[in-house]
């Protein structure tokens, strides 16, 4: 009858449905449009924190007294205002994101260098020596990070150097933890049997075998990192124990415009803008990848 | 049993090394602490008197061995600015911060379990894609950022709220808590997000289980189903965080407590870095690690009591 008839499916050629699984697996393994707006923004940023120097910026110490707290778009020469000082908030904001990018990229650097090591060495050595990392992770980690930041600013002087190498040995546990989860799951595994079983030496089991699957996550990790200790540099500088005054960063900025929160609320909000759609990026990005890369098997740890 | 005193060990181990670790960085810091009592034209003999008798002339173990001894004996040592106890000064600091932190976590429950609840009732349903994404965004604001954007909506554009200040309890319980309620949501506003997570995930296994399908097929309401039955084995995790939060955010409030001017530990603490005030650092920082300490190990013990799984499996074992 009719109806039956109108309910055969039609008929494809085999061809077609192969096409039809690639779409569809294709249209699965795309990153959608959130994240290629994340990366877009960091590349921008980035290429505009290198280039500084050579944009046709107006300087961004210069204190311009004509135009003091100008709001946003009413000047042509600032073209994002400028603060309390009269300064260019534009060329504050550029160079201020030199701070944060450097902080957010050599302390999670430090960390991941470091971290992965000993998660490598106590996942896969287990025994006393897990005991004794782990009892030395939980010591730093009972530590009020902040505090420690702040005691190490003060007493060896704000500046970028100290900034992120404190705040990178700090990372390092977070680090160590999820080496050392990753490494458990993988040290298991056949191929690390096999390689035993052939009389491999350790070091080059834990360098050939664990490290390049272990890495991979902790990369992922990495990335949402970034984000936190672009936060932390900006509770720092917040509080002005980050690098020396002249030099605009990202929380000093925030913080100087406080005063006159009322009045010109686009001195903090600006900066504060600019730090939330970074960390914004980074945070999307890393968790993107990061369920991208997990294996299934992990969540269980 | 064998395994919290296992904990308890590795707990203690941990105390005394970051007592230690804040000894060794505190007493690195340089600014003479003796110049600063003695005052610019003080001389050198009087300077030196002054180092003999705070006693800082001493080989660094014998003097941290002896503020330990003072420590367990209930003497904390003295400010040097104020020459206020330190014991005193931080009970006195304590009361203010614990109930910041408390009512930030109330905050952050209220945020977290009904959007919770009703993102694992229909996952990736419409509501649970717009909390994923609000969550995401509350995520990425610093505590700091948020208090800025939270004072400068509340205090200052509709001036609902004071910007900063405290009140003690006893002028006026509304008068206390108006002063923490801007505080407490910029911590709220990160923290539910975490909450969130744990709840939803736990919970939509839960709702997975063949007794949740028993109780819908005799007809028991959703309501009552989500409360009386869900709630309980799913709220593991969640209490297990919530106390985690609560030891992490006693040493987190400091950048909050300076914003608001909230006379808690972590202004305490922060002004004694400033002043290089040495005895209050340490104070502050063992009581610190000390909280976090105390509060992860009780979250150890709860959750061996609660869950009657790891009782099953050691009363089994």
């Amino acid at each position: 009858m009719a109806s039956a008839a109108e309910n055969l499916p039609e008929k494809r050629a085999v061809g077609d449905e192969n096409l039809e699984a690639q779409e569809a697996a294709r249209r699965r393994r795309r990153y959608g449009i959130w994240f290629w707006l994340s990366v877009g923004w960091l590349i921008v940023l980035a290429t505009v924190a290198i280039t500084a120097d050579i944009l046709p910026l107006s300087p961004h110490d210069e204190m311009d007294f004509t135009e003091l707290e100008t709001a946003p778009w009413r000047s042509e020469t600032h073209p994002l205002g400028t603060d309390l000082q009269g300064r260019d908030i534009l060329s504050r904001i550029i160079h201020g994101a030199r701070v944060s990018l450097v902080v957010g990229l050599v302390a999670p650097s430090i960390g991941m260098f470091f971290g992965l090591a000993i998660g490598l060495l106590a996942g896969y050595y287990r025994g006393r020596v897990e005991s004794l990392i782990t009892i030395g992770l939980d010591t730093i980690l009972a530590l009020p990070g902040l505090v420690v930041l702040l005691l190490t600013s003060v007493v060896f002087g704000g500046s970028l150097t100290v900034v992120s190498v404190s705040l990178g040995l700090l990372l390092i546990p977070a680090f160590a933890r999820v080496s050392r989860a990753n490494t458990l799951n993988f040290a298991q595994r056949e191929f690390v049997v096999a390689a035993k079983g052939m009389g491999a030496r350790d070091i080059r089991i834990i360098l050939r075998e664990v490290l390049p699957n272990v890495f991979l996550p902790v990369l992922a990790y990495a990335l949402v990192v970034v984000a936190f200790a672009i936060v932390v540099e900006g509770a720092l500088s917040f509080l002005g124990l980050s690098v020396p005054s002249p030099t605009p960063s990202w929380g000093g900025m925030i913080a100087e415009g406080r005063e006159n929160l009322a009045i010109s609320p686009h001195v903090s909000f600006i900066p504060a803008t600019v730090m939330f759609l970074t960390v914004l990026s980074f945070n999307l990005v890393g968790d993107t990848l990061r369920s991208r890369l997990a294996d299934v098997r992990e969540s269980a740890v | 049993m064998r395994y919290l005193l296992g904990r308890l060990r590795h707990l203690t181990v941990v105390l005394f090394l970051v007592t230690f670790l804040t000894f060794l960085l505190v007493n690195v810091l340089p600014g003479d602490i003796a110049y600063d009592i003695a005052g610019l034209d003080a001389s050198e003999e009087e300077v030196q008197q002054i180092r003999e008798d705070l006693g800082l002339n001493r080989p660094f173990l014998i003097r941290y061995f002896e503020w330990l001894g003072g420590v367990l004996t209930g003497d904390w040592g003295q400010s040097f600015r104020t020459g206020e106890k330190v014991a005193d000064a931080i009970l006195r600091a304590f009361p203010v911060s614990l109930e910041l932190v408390i009512i930030a976590q109330i905050f952050a429950v209220l945020l977290a379990v009904p959007f919770g609840i009703m993102s694992a009732l229909r996952p990736n349903g419409n509501l649970d894609r717009v909390v994923a994404v609000a969550s995401f965004l509350c995520l990425s604001v610093p505590a700091f950022l948020m208090a800025i954007i939270l004072i400068y909506v509340f205090g200052l554009w509709l001036e609902w709220l004071p910007v900063t200040g405290y009140e003690r309890l006893a002028d006026g319980v509304w008068a206390n808590l108006r002063t923490f309620i801007l505080p407490a949501l910029s911590f709220a506003t990160a923290e539910w997000t975490v909450l969130l997570r744990v709840l939803r995930a736990d919970m939509i296994g839960v709702l997975q289980e063949d007794y949740i399908s028993m109780a819908r097929a005799k007809g028991v309401p959703t309501a009552r189903i989500l409360w009386v039955h869900a709630m309980r084995p799913s709220s593991f995790s969640f209490i297990t965080l919530l106390g985690i939060q609560v030891g992490n955010l006693i040493g987190g409030s400091i950048i909050i407590e300076s914003i608001f001017a909230l006379p808690g530990v972590g202004r305490l603490l922060i002004g004694a870095i400033y002043a290089r005030d040495f005895m209050v650092i340490q104070g502050c920082v063992t009581f610190i690690a000390l909280a976090y300490v105390v509060i992860n190990f009780t979250v150890d013990l709860c959750y061996a009591l609660l869950d009657p799984r790891v009782r099953a499996a050691r009363a089994a074992a």
